[in-house]
């Protein structure tokens, strides 16, 4: 892909596998950050950055919240509660697709953002992921700020989250990659290209994919799409191969 | 404020949340598959027609039954892509030096986007110029044509069908090793040694130790992979669309394709319906294996 963006059209339709480009082309990426035009490569990384942060970030408080009210307190209907998000991992996204669908037109939520983080406020997945963690927390520690006159949200403030931050950090990596790398979702959803996720974008290469004229700058456009994410995953990469090699499999 | 209050307020939300974005959607989705709805009408006009949708979808609609073939075909990477894992984990976990460096390579696939991997693939699959088909001509073999309309079993599986489930083994091999490798050390280093010191090669160390010590990992990795592997989308829709004529269609595909191109929602819901039955009873029968093989943690 990288040494592809270095060559000439005629060097692409060549017999003969370059793995490394006699006359480096250079310019090709300067050529492929521009040649995406609906929306801008820049604007579409943009766009992803937003929608993926906002989401994660909503996310992970959230569901952090409900796994430590499921957790740390006893009430009725908790357990049913845990049933219903043990239930939700095994129903297939595209059940709903077709009803989300509607529901986002009739909220007026259709080809704006709001479809795509909302939805992904609360999920089956960090909840139980959060639940299992912090079942860990001792109780004594909670207890003790309870005494001191600390609130329940305070608790959940100050005490539940600070102590989370590795099990939040796991989680949300991964759910920062999922998000990025979401297709189905966004395609349906988003219809302005102004606020096209990258993969969208990408997406709309795809009729020129057979060109050898275009080839290099694909190729140049697909490296400034996935680079961000090669370098996150090689500086965090501790975190989230842990968190990922546990539940997160079935999901992908 | 009564303290056995403070759950249910921490929890509206997330009420909130589930009755309207997911038990709405599921219910309703159930109503419009017994629907003729079309839009742009309104949905108050569209008319209740029983299980009309169902029994299309199950007896008439044969490009539903080849989707759902070509779904099960696919989810068929899954075991060679686990064996493949597997043995580049055995091999990693004999070296000493780079075993990071590798493992972050070969986690890579895992986190690219499947868009773009696409594009990469498309090019490796090139009629004229990709890789694949310059390399088979240089073993003086036919090139392939890997996206047109070919067979590799008549009328049943497609070869464009193939050339995805080679993408997905490539992508999803660094998974497998990742979790293999970590599998791979939990084995205590004293079985391996006790072994050796009453006599057991290596054969015999893998095949009566590192088999067996890892059979619930491997289960767990093939189990929890099939409901999303059925659920395949964006591989097909960025490397066949479908195409050609409609031979590499999967379920979502025909799901989205219900909902962008021809808008029949009463139909594609039921259509979902089904395909959720189906992954259902699939997941229900893997919870049994698991169970039997001694799992207890799904």
């Amino acid at each position: 892909m990288f040494a592809n963006t270095l060559k000439t059209p005629q060097e692409i339709q060549s017999p003969f596998i370059q793995w490394i480009p006699r006359n480096p082309r250079w310019d090709n990426f300067i050529r492929a950050w521009n040649f995406v035009k609906t929306p801008p490569i820049w604007k579409a990384l943009l766009n992803s950055t937003i929608i993926t942060l906002s989401s994660v970030a909503l996310q992970l408080l959230s569901s952090s919240l409900v796994g430590y009210v499921l957790a740390k307190h006893k009430f009725r209907g908790s357990n049913t509660i845990f049933m219903w998000i043990l239930a939700q991992l095994m129903i297939p996204s595209a059940t709903s697709l077709i009803p989300m669908y509607l529901l986002m037109n009739w909220f007026g939520w259709y080809n704006t953002w709001f479809s795509l983080i909302i939805p992904a406020a609360f999920s089956a997945y960090t909840i139980f992921l959060m639940r299992q963690f912090i079942i860990t927390i001792p109780d004594d520690i909670l207890d003790a700020a309870r005494l001191s006159g600390c609130s329940e949200f305070g608790l959940y403030w100050r005490m539940i989250l600070p102590l989370s931050k590795p099990a939040l950090a796991a989680i949300g990596l991964i759910n920062f990659v999922w998000i990025w790398n979401d297709f189905l979702w966004p395609v349906v959803m988003l219809k302005d290209p102004n606020l096209f996720t990258i993969q969208v974008a990408l997406n709309g290469l795809w009729d020129i994919r057979e060109g050898y004229n275009w080839i290099p700058l694909v190729a140049g456009a697909i490296t400034y799409a996935t680079v961000p994410l090669i370098i996150l995953t090689v500086i965090t990469q501790k975190y989230l191969i842990k968190g990922w090699t546990g539940l997160s499999y079935a999901k992908r | 404020m009564k303290r056995s209050l403070i759950p249910y307020i921490f929890l509206i939300p997330f009420f909130l949340h589930v009755a309207v974005l997911s038990i709405f959607p599921l219910g309703f989705g159930v109503y419009m598959s017994f629907t003729d709805y079309v839009p742009p009408r309104a949905f108050s006009e569209a008319h209740f027609i029983g299980l009309q949708n169902y029994v299309k979808a199950l007896t008439q609609d044969e490009l539903f039954i080849v989707s759902i073939k070509n779904a099960f075909i696919y989810v068929l990477y899954e075991p060679i892509c686990i064996l493949i894992g597997f043995f580049f984990a055995l091999v990693l976990n004999t070296a000493i030096k780079g075993r990071s460096i590798f493992r972050t390579i070969f986690f890579i696939p895992v986190i690219t986007s499947t868009v773009a991997i696409s594009f990469v693939w498309l090019w490796l699959y090139n009629y004229q110029f990709g890789p694949i088909n310059i390399f088979l001509k240089s073993l003086g073999l036919r090139p392939l044509n890997w996206m047109g309309y070919e067979f590799i079993i008549p009328g049943f599986f497609p070869l464009p069908l193939l050339a995805i489930m080679l993408m997905s083994t490539w992508q999803y091999i660094g998974l497998n090793v990742i979790i293999f490798l970590a599998g791979l050390q939990s084995i205590p280093k004293e079985y391996h040694e006790a072994a050796r010191i009453s006599g057991a090669g290596t054969w015999h160390s893998f095949r009566h130790i590192t088999a067996p010590l890892l059979k619930p990992t491997i289960l767990f990795c093939a189990i929890t992979a099939t409901a999303g592997s059925l659920q395949v989308f964006t591989e097909v829709y960025m490397i066949t669309r479908g195409g050609p004529t409609q031979i590499t269609y999967v379920p979502v595909l025909m799901i989205y394709d219900h909902i962008m191109r021809y808008q029949n929602f009463g139909y594609g819901a039921a259509l979902s319906y089904i395909f959720f039955l189906i992954i259902l009873a699939v997941s229900l029968i893997e919870i049994r294996i698991l169970r039997r093989g001694g799992m207890v943690y799904y």
